[in-house]
């Protein structure tokens, strides 16, 4: 059932240096006299600062001791790129200076010889709070009497807004089934293996910093730190080669960079700072924590014809530097793959004494499919059709196409522009085992089949840099304004290139992750990889190939149209060989050389940009899961996922990142939440409680392509990255929601809390013994 | 997460380490594999002062049939437990829980005198040896007491081992051919620490002996559940047994939902053994 292996495509160069432990991340990275930083932190939720005094840190021993005040440039913020217009921007400063609002805020930075040194010294400087109360919930947040976070906020809303669409209230009066349920997607993080991280090395002759950190958007680091240190970008160069995964964790600058950079700058000597995981899991930025109230309303056929809702994202003690973008986007995708006529939705952004809250892969996008696959499901049993027939009547079919997006977050543009959303429903319900009926096994477990959609908005942001070059030697570097944290982009754009140009695979090398290789890029998130990266690539790759059959035409005397570049010779289209080379016509048109026209090298530079920036993506997919119905254990025994990449550039990568994202989403369904208690205190400081998904959970996982091109960009790729986790969570809800009671709703409330825990699966199933309506 | 200073020494002999013991009491701490102080060092739950590495001190490490015991050297790693052929045929009811104990990294290291003496609520180690009734010998420089394993644990991470003592050695009883044994616990992941584990062993004259783990904070020995009956007869010492346990409650469990575990595991181990 998986694709096959295209034995044309590559495999990844990059794994030889990634697995034998050669890649160079942030922690790899050791120059002479370097010194180490540690912060030290908050630890309650929500305090006064009234003094801190470094003296027993610097009289020990310590290098440097900087607090808000040894920051000229306290009163600056870092640049927030993302703006939604009701949002009331609130930055946390780079150090805190009167105030601490979550556990984990950075309060100094303590410098020492050695990392031991350091901690111990951060454990002398002593900071004076008085505590406050704090906001351990949004609902304690909204609570009339709450403590008010921010002057700014009034009411500890951060931002609110509404998407209305036809007349929801009117349209739900007139509903044949309605539906009202509470969901809550609780709070989780990106949680890289590599933790964030970074080498900063202050030159005080050339007044110019360089920096190696663990980042996913090495461009908007360079922009603020230049902004912040008040120095020319081009003095600035930030360097991320090898980065040990993002997630979203990672695409987005930091105070701590700064901070690090700073006081490279005071020292005169480079300063490493690696974050651990205890530190990790408290100050690196959280995501999902979005609450729905949702009422779906349908025909007598189960045709949806109105959704009215209230979502509560729980943002934490800041508008971080994404903004509100995954509450955008939730609310925004709340129809999904859907036509829903009617839309009513109000939404909350409700600050708390927690970590500010920024984006994990699918930023959004999982949160909005969690509601409303399950409200499908309901719906169906109440219509008295299949989880599959619903999706079939409601789903974008190729007849509506192109269909506008009814909520246009992603741009005014956005539309589903190709794909056959239905025959990938039936083609899941078909293959995955959907259609059998939920049984009991011999081990008296109840199982059962539970199917949901998820539609990744991939290539979120537009615009990326790419620049061809070939040598007198004919070989041809390709340069990114990407990172890569792992995903194979150095096989992939080395593979466009390679077509594109007409050379052989192996000729090609790529190069990324360096400020110093382009004046501009973006970087890998919301995967645009290959519907933005590897379009510039091709781009690029494609002018330059005219370029070269121009030259070629001039060498040979002939119309350019009559040639063609094979293996890097220029052919005759007839198919006859010429003994022009890429080489030979690089060495032409360099300086002294025939050609030579006042470039130096044999180039082209492209921005790749796109009328529509979103290129959408539909996943559907399709779990199977047993419950001991005495203790509400459960385990995942089979899992199918039915997707709809484009074109996969290379068959194994696209399958990886599917794979990976599923486990990733079945981590996020089962196991994974970052947990305050009242009081703004941390309860899941380590991977003790913070619960991760290992090998042992993960069931059998297989693939099934569908393949249509779509029209928003000329290699015809879809994103993937995030494919694999928007549906998983209502794929293991509603299955375990059907292997509970595959006829009755009501019991299912206890699981619409995710990650769903054994104890939530217990009460469902004690809800249904005992007939409990909702 | 990085320790605080410490020193650390490293005796060869075990009169060695008890002298050291002696001398600098609580600020020691005796480190074997490591497997659970290394990681509170390095949060700096735990800052001990001087670590007392008794990795080598070979006489404190090893298993041999001694009469009717077996006796397991404190030392002794949890991965030499499960490659024992003397307690795959003496204590079977050990040889089946220690497949459940963490992952095969940490059997490499962890020592079953390290898990004991750390105390943790969910250890199947401690589980294993309060339903076998195993006796656990301390030793100091005073001289040495045997405490019952049902008697060592008083409270999460709490024994009666006195600062200057060492647990140096735990005598098991062995089985007689023919005991059949279960074991069963819930977690949410591979390897980690049950909220709730049960243990039970068969005698062939059809005496039993039955643990819960995890439910409480200590492991409990369930001193009713003496002789094999019918599943419908032991059913209410089942209930009785679960409801006599001061269950915790915590962020993984409540009190309740850690009884429903322990009784769905105990039941099923009394099945299976009875079978």
């Amino acid at each position: 059932m998986s694709a096959p292996r295209d034995a044309n495509s590559p495999l990844r160069v990059e794994d030889k240096r990634l697995l034998t432990g050669k890649a160079k991340f942030a922690d790899d990275l050791h120059l002479d006299r370097m010194v180490h930083a540690v912060f030290v932190r908050s630890p309650h939720g929500h305090a006064e600062i009234l003094g801190i005094d470094p003296g027993p840190a610097l009289a020990a021993g310590a290098l440097a001791v900087l607090t808000a005040k040894d920051l000229p440039f306290i009163g600056k913020t870092l640049i927030s790129r993302f703006f939604h217009p009701s949002m009331r921007t609130v930055l946390p400063k780079l150090l805190a200076t009167d105030r601490v609002r979550f556990v984990g805020e950075a309060v100094a930075l303590v410098i020492a010889e050695d990392r031991y040194a350091a901690e111990d010294l951060a454990a002398l400087v002593e900071v004076e709070y008085r505590e406050l109360p704090a906001l351990g919930s949004a609902e304690a947040a909204l609570a009339p009497a709450a403590v008010q976070l921010h002057p700014e906020w009034p009411g500890n809303v951060a931002a609110t807004f509404r998407h209305d669409v036809g007349e929801a209230e009117a349209a739900m009066a007139k509903a044949v089934h309605r539906v009202k349920r509470s969901f809550n997607f609780g709070r989780q993080t990106a949680l890289p293996l590599e933790t964030r991280g970074c080498v900063a090395d202050f030159d005080s002759e050339r007044q110019s910093l360089s920096i190696w950190i663990s980042t996913q958007t090495h461009y908007n680091v360079r922009n603020n730190l230049a902004f912040l240190l008040d120095m020319p970008e081009y003095n600035v160069r930030v360097v991320c080669e090898d980065v040990g995964g993002g997630f979203g964790g990672k695409s987005r600058p930091y105070a701590e960079e700064v901070v690090v950079s700073h006081a490279s700058r005071v020292l005169g000597r480079p300063v490493k700072w690696i974050e651990d995981r205890f530190e990790s899991l408290q100050a690196m930025t959280h995501s999902r924590a979005i609450a729905w109230e949702v009422e779906f309303g349908c025909d007598a056929e189960g045709r949806l014809v109105a959704l009215k809702g209230r979502m509560v994202a729980d943002i934490g003690a800041y508008t971080f530097t994404s903004g509100i973008v995954t509450a955008e986007v939730a609310s925004g995708q709340c129809a999904g793959p859907y036509k829903i006529p009617n839309i009513g939705i109000e939404v909350l952004c409700v600050g708390t004494n927690k970590t500010p809250l920024a984006t994990y892969r699918g930023a959004g996008q999982p949160e909005a499919a969690l509601p409303l696959e399950c409200m499908l499901d309901l719906l169906a049993k109440e219509v008295g059709i299949s989880a599959a027939e619903i999706r079939l009547r409601n789903i974008v079919a190729p007849a509506d196409m192109p269909y506008a997006q009814i909520i246009p977050y992603g741009g005014p543009k956005c539309r589903f522009e190709s794909g056959d959303f239905p025959e990938m429903v039936r083609r899941a319900a078909d293959r995955s085992g959907y259609h059998e009926r939920p049984e009991t096994l011999p081990t008296g477990e109840s199982t059962a089949w539970g199917l949901a959609c998820g539609i990744e908005s991939t290539g979120f942001i537009g615009f990326e840099s790419a620049k061809v070059r070939i040598d007198v030697f004919g070989n041809v570097t390709v340069w990114s304004g990407m990172t890569s944290q792992g995903q194979g982009q150095a096989t992939t754009y080395a593979q466009v290139c390679a077509e594109a140009l007409g050379v052989p695979f192996e000729k090609v090398t790529v190069r990324m992750g360096d400020t110093q290789l382009m004046a501009f890029g973006r970087g890998a998130f919301a995967s645009r990889g290959a519907v933005v990266g590897a379009n510039a690539v091709a781009g690029a790759a494609g002018q330059l190939k005219d370029k070269v059959l121009a030259l070629a035409g001039t060498l040979l005397q002939c119309p350019a149209e009559t040639l063609d570049v094979r293996q890097g010779q220029i052919h005759r289209k007839n198919g006859e060989a010429t003994p022009i080379t890429l080489a030979s016509i690089a060495q032409a048109v360099m300086p002294m050389g025939p050609l030579y026209s006042g470039q130096a090298s044999l180039e082209q530079e492209l921005i790749f940009d796109t009328e529509q920036t979103l290129t959408f993506a539909l996943s559907v997919h399709a779990a199977k899961v047993a419950i001991d119905r005495r203790t509400g254990f459960y385990r995942v025994m089979d899992y199918y996922v039915m997707h709809d990449a484009g074109r996969m550039l290379n068959p194994v990568i696209v399958e990886g990142q599917i794979v990976g994202g599923v486990v990733d989403g079945l981590g996020c369904a089962t196991l994974s939440e970052i947990e305050y208690d009242a009081q703004g205190q941390l309860l899941t400081g380590t991977l003790a409680d913070y619960l991760v998904i290992t090998a042992p959970e993960v069931p059998r996982i297989r693939l099934d392509h569908m393949e249509t091109r779509p029209t928003t960009n000329a290699l015809g790729v879809r994103g993937v990255g995030e494919g694999g986790v928007i549906p998983a969570p209502p794929a293991i809800v509603n299955a375990l929601a059907r292997a509970i009671d595959p006829a009755g709703i009501g019991h299912e409330t206890p699981l619409f809390h995710v990650p769903v825990n054994p104890e939530a699966v217990l009460a469902a199933c004690r809800k249904a013994a005992k007939g409990v309506a909702a | 997460m990085k320790p605080e200073a410490f020193e650390m020494v490293r005796p060869t002999a075990i009169g060695e380490v008890l002298e050291l013991l002696a001398r600098h009491g609580g600020a020691a701490k005796i480190i074997a594999g490591g497997q659970s102080l290394v990681p509170m060092m390095n949060l700096r739950i735990a800052s001990p002062g001087i670590l007392i590495d008794i990795n080598r001190v070979a006489d404190l490490s090893g298993i041999r049939r001694d009469a009717d015991r077996v006796r397991i050297g404190t030392l002794t790693r949890q991965r030499e437990v499960l490659a024992s052929d003397i307690v795959a045929r003496d204590l079977p009811l050990l040889a089946l829980a220690a497949t459940h104990i963490g992952h095969v990294q940490t059997r490499a290291r962890g020592t079953v005198g390290g898990s004991l003496a750390h105390a943790d609520p969910s250890a199947e180690l401690a589980l294993v040896m309060v339903t076998l009734g195993a006796d656990l010998i301390l030793r100091s420089h005073a001289g040495e007491r045997v405490v019952p394993a049902r008697d060592f644990f008083q409270d999460a991470l709490v024994t009666v081992l006195e600062p200057e003592e060492l647990l140096a050695e735990i005598s098991i009883p062995v089985a007689a051919p023919g005991t059949r044994v279960a074991f069963k616990e819930y977690a949410r992941r591979h390897g980690d620490f049950a909220i709730a584990s049960a243990a039970v062993q068969r005698a062939p004259s059809g005496a039993l002996l039955a643990g819960i783990g995890g439910v409480g904070s200590v492991p409990h020995f369930c001193r009713k559940l003496n002789e094999s009956r019918s599943m419908e007869a032991l059913a209410p010492v089942v209930a009785e047994e679960i409801a006599a346990i001061d269950a915790m409650t915590d962020r993984q469990a409540s009190a309740d939902y850690r009884r429903t575990l322990g009784e769905a595991a105990l039941t099923d181990c009394l099945r299976e053994v009875l079978a």
